[in-house]
This record gives C-alpha cells, sequence and structure tokens, in this order.
C-alpha cells in the first residue's frame, strides 16, 4: 500500500484509498486530456505559422511610413522577453510544487507567474499605444497591420493565459490540489511554455531581424 | 514503486521534470535570447551572414524550450506529441515557404504603376 503515497505531504493530492485500476483509469484519463490540449497548441501553431507568413511579406510594404527599425526600441522588448522567459520558469516551479503536493508554493509561484504576465501585457500595451499615438497605428501601412495583428494575437494569448492562472488560482485556493487542478496546471503550463516559444519567434523575426 | 513513479510522471506526459531541468532551461533561454541581442546591437558581423546566425539561435533556442520545458521526449507516452509536433513543423513549413514563394513570384511579374506607365510611354513612342 506504500506505493499509493507518493510522499508524505501528496496525502491531500492522490486519495490515500484508490485501487490500482482507479489509479490506471484516472492516468488514461490525464494523458488523454493532456494530449489531446497538446493538438490544440499545435493548432495555435498553424494560427502563428500563418500570420507570421504575413508579416514576412508585408514587412517591407511601409507605405512611406517608419520602418521598424525607427519604431522598435530594442532595450525596452528585451525586458519583455527576459520577463516571460522567467514566467515560463516560475510555471515550471510552480507544477513542481504542484506534484508534491504543497499548495502554498503553488500558490506562490503562479501568482508570480500571473504577476509577469501582467506586466508583460503592461509593457506591451505601452509600445502599442505609444505608437499609436505617434500616428503609426495599425491603419497606417501593410507593415504595420501585420505588425499589430501578429504580436496583438500574441498579447491576447497572454491575457487569456492570465485570465486562466486567476481562475486556476482562486479553484485552487478553494478546492485544493485536486486531481482536476492538477491537470488543469498541467495544461497551462504547457499553454504558457507554448507562449514563450511563439514570443521567442517574434523577438527574432519581428524586433531582432528589423534593426539588420 | 520506480515503476510507479513513472507511471505518474509519463501520465502528465509533456508537464512535470525536475528542479534541475528547469533551471538547465531557464539559463539556456537566457544566455540565447542575450547573444543575438549584443550581435544585433553591436552589427560586429555583415548582414548577411547575421540575419542567418540570428535565426539559428532561434531555433537552438526552440529545441532548448521543447526540451527542458515541455520535456518532450521519445518515451512511448511521449511518442504521439512528438509526432503530432513532426506533422505540425511540416505544415508551417509548407505554409510559410510556400507563402514566401508564391508572394515573391507574385511581386516579380506584378507591374508597379510607375514601370506601367514607362512601358506605354515607349509604347507610344513606337
Amino acid at each position: 500500500m506504500r506505493s499509493l503515497v507518493r510522499t508524505e505531504d501528496a496525502h491531500n493530492m492522490y486519495p490515500p484509498i484508490e485501487t490500482l485500476h482507479e489509479r490506471q483509469a484516472r492516468h488514461a484519463i490525464d494523458a488523454r486530456v493532456v494530449f489531446g490540449f497538446w493538438i490544440y497548441i499545435m493548432t495555435d501553431c498553424l494560427l502563428f505559422a500563418s500570420l507570421f507568413a504575413v508579416y514576412a511579406v508585408m514587412h517591407g510594404n511601409t507605405f512611406g511610413g517608419p520602418g521598424g527599425a525607427e519604431l522598435f526600441s530594442l532595450p525596452f522588448v528585451l525586458l519583455e522577453t527576459f520577463g516571460l522567459l522567467t514566467s515560463s520558469f516560475t510555471a515550471g516551479l510552480g507544477i513542481l510544487f504542484a506534484h508534491k503536493g504543497m499548495k502554498r508554493e503553488v500558490l506562490i509561484w503562479f501568482g508570480i507567474t500571473l504577476l509577469l504576465g501582467i506586466s508583460f501585457i503592461g509593457m506591451e500595451l505601452t509600445e502599442f499605444t505609444r505608437m499609436a499615438m505617434e500616428g503609426n497605428d495599425w491603419s497606417k501601412s501593410g507593415f504595420l497591420s501585420s505588425f499589430f495583428t501578429l504580436v496583438g494575437t500574441h498579447g491576447l494569448h497572454v491575457f487569456s493565459g492570465c485570465l486562466w492562472i486567476l481562475i486556476l488560482l482562486y479553484q485552487i485556493m478553494t478546492k485544493g490540489l485536486t486531481t482536476t487542478n492538477l491537470r488543469r496546471l498541467s495544461c497551462f503550463a504547457l499553454f504558457w511554455h507554448f507562449l514563450d516559444i511563439i514570443w521567442i519567434f517574434i523577438f527574432t523575426f519581428v524586433y531582432l531581424l528589423s534593426e539588420i | 514503486m520506480t515503476n510507479e513513479l513513472n507511471t505518474i510522471d509519463t501520465a502528465y506526459g509533456a508537464a512535470r521534470s525536475n528542479l534541475v531541468s528547469y533551471s538547465m532551461g531557464f539559463f539556456l533561454s537566457l544566455i540565447l535570447t542575450l547573444i543575438p541581442y549584443e550581435l544585433v546591437r553591436e552589427h560586429s558581423i555583415g548582414g548577411g551572414v547575421l540575419v542567418y546566425t540570428i535565426i539559428a539561435f532561434a531555433l537552438l533556442q526552440l529545441a532548448v524550450q521543447l526540451i527542458f520545458f515541455l520535456h518532450l521526449n521519445t518515451r512511448s507516452n511521449a511518442k504521439w506529441n512528438l509526432i503530432a509536433l513532426a506533422f505540425t513543423a511540416i505544415m508551417v513549413t509548407f505554409l510559410v515557404v510556400g507563402t514566401l514563394w508564391i508572394m515573391q513570384n507574385l511581386s516579380e511579374n506584378a507591374m508597379s504603376p510607375l514601370r506601367l506607365n514607362n512601358m506605354m510611354d515607349l509604347n507610344h513612342g513606337d
């Protein structure tokens, strides 16, 4: 029976009395849900691939307006990137503690992830409003339309991710680290790491390449 | 016992690993962000080479994040994740390369109004 509970503090995570058969059934559900979510992420990859393709075609069409080199501030974007990378790391730490059944640590690390996510959106909105105030909004040129669509779609994903953590934090606070909540956390972590990867490509292809 | 722990780990497929893996991934991704950033800022390498260099760094970063954060591997439970990813990679390549190819062709064949006027002037001259 020892094998039913992984560590001393894991009792609130896995039901203490659970037959092997029940546990196998639960794992089968977990694996299926996570795989299904992975398939969703793959389709989201295709969405971003089309937006990247549009940007690649349009990035030179500035219609007499400013190009990326004049508009973007690289140090600012680097700070955004570091914030997002760190949030991906803290989400990973949160998952580690979730599997150990340590509720308080889970709340802390996912709380930090949420704060970093919110500050990322704040920085992005700051950049967008600065550009729009200078008259360089999405209606200015083909380049700016594709820029705002690509980066804005990513920002929208980060925003929905933030809402998702907020709801998850509430659910963990009220119901604890239940099997269902663990599964949700796993899916959320996948989603968050995926957004990090998309941002790396935006950082490289949109921001860095515009400076060369 | 060990086998059962592994079952739990793989049940979450891509989502669980240890602290070392996450820390390594975090450290590597910071480095792989800073190097291309500095390269672009310094402009020490020539334009064409620099473009391919920073794209190479992005792909390295992708590999680092897939391995250390998403924990993709060839273990049996994660195999379907990997197959789905490979399929997506092929579709993304078709989509992006195909778009660029077609649009490049179109823009070469399309005539700008300026060039069209010049052509018409030449024709009138005959």
